[in-house]
């Protein structure tokens, strides 16, 4: 269980997060919409220990991580999959799973090919361009990339940051039947989405970020109310 | 014809040491996306400490090599650490001043060494030039491509085969998803700076080793012929720093034969002059970028 208790983070004397609190549990999919600007990325990247907290505490199972480096976050079973994805567009497919395994490369090298299979076989047209550099596949495969790599570091919890964007909406639809895929085997998600009516799908858990700030905690039910949607698109209305 | 040909031996086997300078300069720019002006003067200090070793303690060849190699090293580590670690990414060209900087302090150090200006440095080889044909090779020249040829090797395994190299190549690519892979990319930055520095120096003793003499201008003079190489070839390309370089030694051999020594730096200047025009990126750099962007365009 990922757990987020009034965590601060600013950019110099700019404070994106003012006091962010709230809990991924376990073996769910966790979903936190909000507007552009909100600060969804910035939560990640603290996560992720790329960013540092200024006050606050994140916990995982109970470990105290936010002084954690992201060496060592990632060694504690915590996996980003970028926004735009990041895959490596000159390295072939192959090489990019293996990057996502990197802190086993060279301790378990049959372990690792296994799990290399092992993608291939969830992601079968990756298989089919194994060989190719990752930068020629196209949006949707570089998408599936960009997960399976993050899924060779053997996640606890996986952190998604806007899977949907800048997808064809046919593309979005099987990357959100990915990532309840991925649910059903008992990987843990945390979502970062401004799709909010196809994160609806899948997500057990709802929050909402405006402005560094908690505006809205809830199940999918209470979502649907139609404000609240809106309000994760566009932000409030303010006056 | 015969002299052609013998130039172009020539010139494969000079171009094969100016490869490995590049191979230096391609590897950093690969990773940092930056330039480092001292790598010449690094490899130069280095040289200078081996210099005075034979001069005054009469060490041998070996014992010349490894000293040139470790200065070397040493210094392109304190040149990673001033220059590129302190400042962080996104100030390149701070970064290029700094290690332009950096080049003023270790030729100062260098003079205060040994003050005269030039040094005697040890041979690399006393045999006897090697006859085939019409054509003879200089056993130093031989033994320079033999090694820069094993080297070559070496880094190519290293990069293509190795967890460091998976990371190397990772950062060169995109350093935020490679941190995000769990690696720490400043310590990848650092011991590629540190293998590369090492590369350096043990082209610069071949070299010197082949010239039988060592002056402060070895510093600006390998800076140089590693740049130009590496921008014939290509930036950040290793087949491109190879082909590069041999291309550089082979333009350099024929124009100081045919036209005299006047033109030799002129020549490589002038075909710089014209791959810039011609294709801005280098030779491969140009397909490779076109690759880059072909890729980018979809990331």
């Amino acid at each position: 269980m990922l757990t987020i208790d009034n965590v601060v983070t600013s950019y110099g004397m700019i404070k994106a997060l003012k006091g962010v609190n709230l809990t991924a549990e376990s073996g769910k999919v966790t979903c936190l919409l909000g507007p552009n600007g909100a600060g969804k990325t910035t939560l990640m990247f603290t996560i992720a220990g790329i960013l540092k907290t200024q006050e606050g505490s994140i916990t995982f199972d109970g470990t105290e991580l936010s002084r954690f480096s992201p060496v060592k976050i990632v060694e504690l079973g915590i996996s980003l999959v970028p926004e735009n994805r990041l895959v490596f567009p000159m390295m072939t497919v192959r090489e990019n799973l293996e990057t996502g395994a990197y802190l086993r490369v060279g301790k378990d090298k049959s372990a690792i090919a296994d799990d290399v299979e092992a993608m291939f076989a969830r992601f079968p047209r990756l298989e089919e361009r194994s060989t190719q550099m990752a930068g020629t596949l196209s949006g949707g495969e570089q998408q599936m990339l960009a997960i399976g790599r993050a899924l060779m570091a053997r996640p606890r919890i996986l952190l998604m940051d806007e899977p949907s964007l800048g997808l064809a909406p046919l593309i979005v639809e099987e990357i959100f039947r990915i990532i309840e895929d991925l649910n059903q085997t008992g990987v843990t998600i945390f979502l970062v989405e401004q799709n909010a009516r196809m994160a609806l799908r899948v997500a057990d858990q709802f929050y909402l970020l405006e402005q560094g700030k908690i505006t809205f905690s809830g199940t999918p039910g209470e979502l649907e109310e139609e404000e609240v949607i809106h309000r994760a698109y566009l932000g409030s209305r303010r006056e | 014809m015969t002299d052609f040909i013998q130039n172009c031996i020539d010139g494969v086997m000079i171009g094969s040491g100016y490869a490995l300078l590049a191979i230096g300069f391609t590897v950093v720019f690969g990773v940092l996306r930056r330039l480092n002006l001292a790598y010449g003067p690094s490899i130069m200090l280095g040289a200078f400490v081996g210099a005075l070793l034979y001069i005054q303690f009469q060490a041998q060849l070996f014992t010349v090599a490894i000293a040139t190699v470790i200065v070397a090293t040493l210094t392109g580590m304190y040149v990673e650490r001033l220059c590129f670690w302190a400042i962080r990414r996104g100030a390149a060209l701070a970064s290029m001043v700094s290690s332009f900087a950096i080049w003023m302090q270790l030729e100062e150090m260098a003079v205060i060494i040994l003050p005269e200006r030039t040094y005697p440095f040890p041979a690399l080889t006393d045999l006897a030039p090697i006859h085939i044909g019409p054509y003879f090779l200089r056993s130093e020249h031989l033994t320079m491509f033999v090694v820069a040829v094993l080297l070559v090797i070496v880094v190519h395994t290293v990069l293509y085969r190795t967890r460091f190299g998976l990371a190397v190549r990772a950062v060169s690519e995109n350093p935020d998803a490679a941190r995000y892979m769990g690696i720490n990319i400043d310590a990848v930055m650092f011991w590629a700076f540190a293998m590369v520095s090492a590369i350096g120096g043990i082209a610069g003793f071949l070299i010197l080793a082949t010239d039988q003499q060592v002056t402060p201008y070895f510093g600006l003079w390998a800076t140089f012929k590693g740049l130009i190489a590496m921008m014939l070839g290509g930036m950040g390309s290793l087949p491109g720093a190879i082909l590069g370089g041999l291309i550089l030694g082979i333009v350099e051999t024929q124009s100081l034969w045919y036209l005299g020594n006047d033109y030799r730096d002129l020549s490589a200047y002038f075909l710089l002059f014209l791959v810039l025009i011609i294709r801005p990126g280098g030779i491969f750099g140009h397909a490779l970028s076109e690759r880059e962007r072909a890729a980018l365009r979809r990331v």
